[in-house]
């Protein structure tokens, strides 16, 4: 379970953001600016909160002027708007960057259907297929959270919706608190438990999808 | 022309050489310390640091004398603690290069480490990689092209290096005779065969850094451009 309850001065205005997930997939939604970048940097550790706490299951990750574990312990999957591959590695070694166990690499080739592109380095790929190896690579050193900025937003329409699946699947498989920032209605719909729609740095409505399995 | 002395070829290119190497390893580690930071007197640092390379070379070797004379705050601890004397040897031959140099070099490896996305280091971080590990695998690979330029410029510039060098290490034939004052001084002794000699030696080396530089980052472009 993530537990958030932050504040961060913006350029144009104070983050506030309290949420709670438990392992369900949480949509943050709203405009360009609202802050929901931020709020996903802050659990990851890419940027620190001015005060508040944010803990992960039983392991504080901040609080104010006491904690603020470094990103590489915190255990948190990260799949960012524009995948952020590593160019110069093939896919087999970016998703090995995480963890040197090969049968479970192969494993996940094999689930997320990119085992035919091992040996393709990322600007020899598809959009729809570097997606999929930044998920792969995020799962691969076994988060306790995956986040995920607008991964979906460049693909087509068939793309995302077999990614969509994909991810449902993910979520069923490995049983760990996802949050997706998304600007699409139909994909919070389709995706979330729960949707957060932010403004400005405030989370002023919470929208129930489904319970949570 | 008088009996030919390879040895401003031999001082020159070990010199180059040797200040190419430091200047490397200090502007490198520098360079990425502060392009992803920005901190309160960051520009005043930078400022400093570029300072070099638009002074008259001159001025740089009046600051150096200053600095490593023998009443010059270092120059009098080293001549003091160590009994060892920097100018008119070896040593300062390879501090002027140094100087000069080194804005190329940390102008290369900042722009080399601020062009490819921060992300995919964070990507690394989130993976668990230490900031060591980041640093070999993710940010020295991809900034590699655009260091690979600065040092090739560091070189040329230190291999080409002259006011500075004849202020601080002065003109001693099997010392510090380095190319650029070896043609300096051939023609001010009316050997024009040497000088030609000289410049003929240095304008080659220049031209094909140029060359090799122009056609490595071209090849590099290729690579990196995104195939549809």
């Amino acid at each position: 379970m993530l537990f958030v309850d932050i504040e961060k001065q913006l350029p144009h205005f104070l983050l506030r953001a309290t949420l709670q997930v438990n392992n369900e997939i949480v949509v943050l939604s709203g405009p360009s600016g609202a802050g929901k970048s931020s709020i996903l940097n802050s659990i990851a550790g890419l940027t620190s909160p001015d005060s508040g706490t944010i803990s992960l299951n039983e392991t504080l990750l901040y609080e104010e002027n006491k904690t603020d574990l470094p990103i590489q312990k915190r255990h948190i999957g990260y799949v960012f708007q524009d995948y952020a591959l590593f160019p110069h590695m093939t896919v087999w070694k970016n998703i090995a960057y995480a963890i040197k166990d090969e049968s479970f690499i192969k494993q996940l080739l094999q689930e997320l259907g990119i085992n035919h592109l091992t040996d393709k380095y990322p600007h020899e790929i598809s959009g729809g297929e570097k997606q999929r190896v930044a998920l792969a690579r995020a799962i691969a050193a076994e988060p306790k959270l995956l986040l995920l900025d607008e991964p979906f937003s460049a693909l087509d329409d068939d793309t995302r919706t077999r990614s969509h699946e994909q991810l449902i699947h993910i979520h069923k498989r490995w049983r760990i608190p996802i949050i997706l920032v998304t600007h699409s209605k139909d994909e919070a719909r389709k995706l979330a438990h729960r949707v957060l729609h932010m403004k400005d740095g405030t989370i002023y409505r919470t929208e129930q999808i489904k319970e949570s399995s | 022309m008088s009996e030919l002395h390879l040895s401003p070829l031999w001082l020159s290119l070990k010199t180059a050489s040797i200040a190419t190497v430091i200047v490397f390893i200090i502007a490198v580690f520098l360079a990425r310390l502060l392009s992803r930071n920005d901190f309160f007197g960051k520009s005043v640092i930078e400022a400093i640091i570029m300072l070099p390379l638009v002074l008259p070379p001159t001025v740089v070797g009046f600051g150096l004398l200053y600095i490593f004379g023998k009443n010059g705050p270092i120059g009098k601890l080293l001549h003091e603690t160590f009994n060892v004397q920097i100018v008119f040897t070896w040593y300062a031959v390879i501090i002027a290069a140094i100087v000069v140099a080194f804005p190329l070099m940390y102008q290369s490896a900042s722009a080399a480490f601020q062009k490819y996305d921060i992300n995919v280091e964070n990507a690394a971080y989130t993976m668990g990689a230490s900031k060591w590990r980041v640093f070999w695998t993710i940010s020295f690979p991809l900034a590699w092209p655009g260091l690979l330029a600065g040092i090739v410029l560091t070189f040329a510039r230190a291999l080409g290096e002259f006011g500075a060098t004849l202020m601080l290490a002065g003109f001693i034939p099997n010392v510090t005779d380095t190319i650029p004052l070896a043609i300096y001084f051939a023609v001010e002794s009316g050997d024009t065969q040497l000088a030609t000699f000289w410049v003929a030696i240095i304008v080659s080396l220049g031209f094909f850094a140029i060359l090799w530089l122009n056609w490595w980052s071209r090849k590099n472009m290729m690579r990196y451009k995104q195939k549809k």
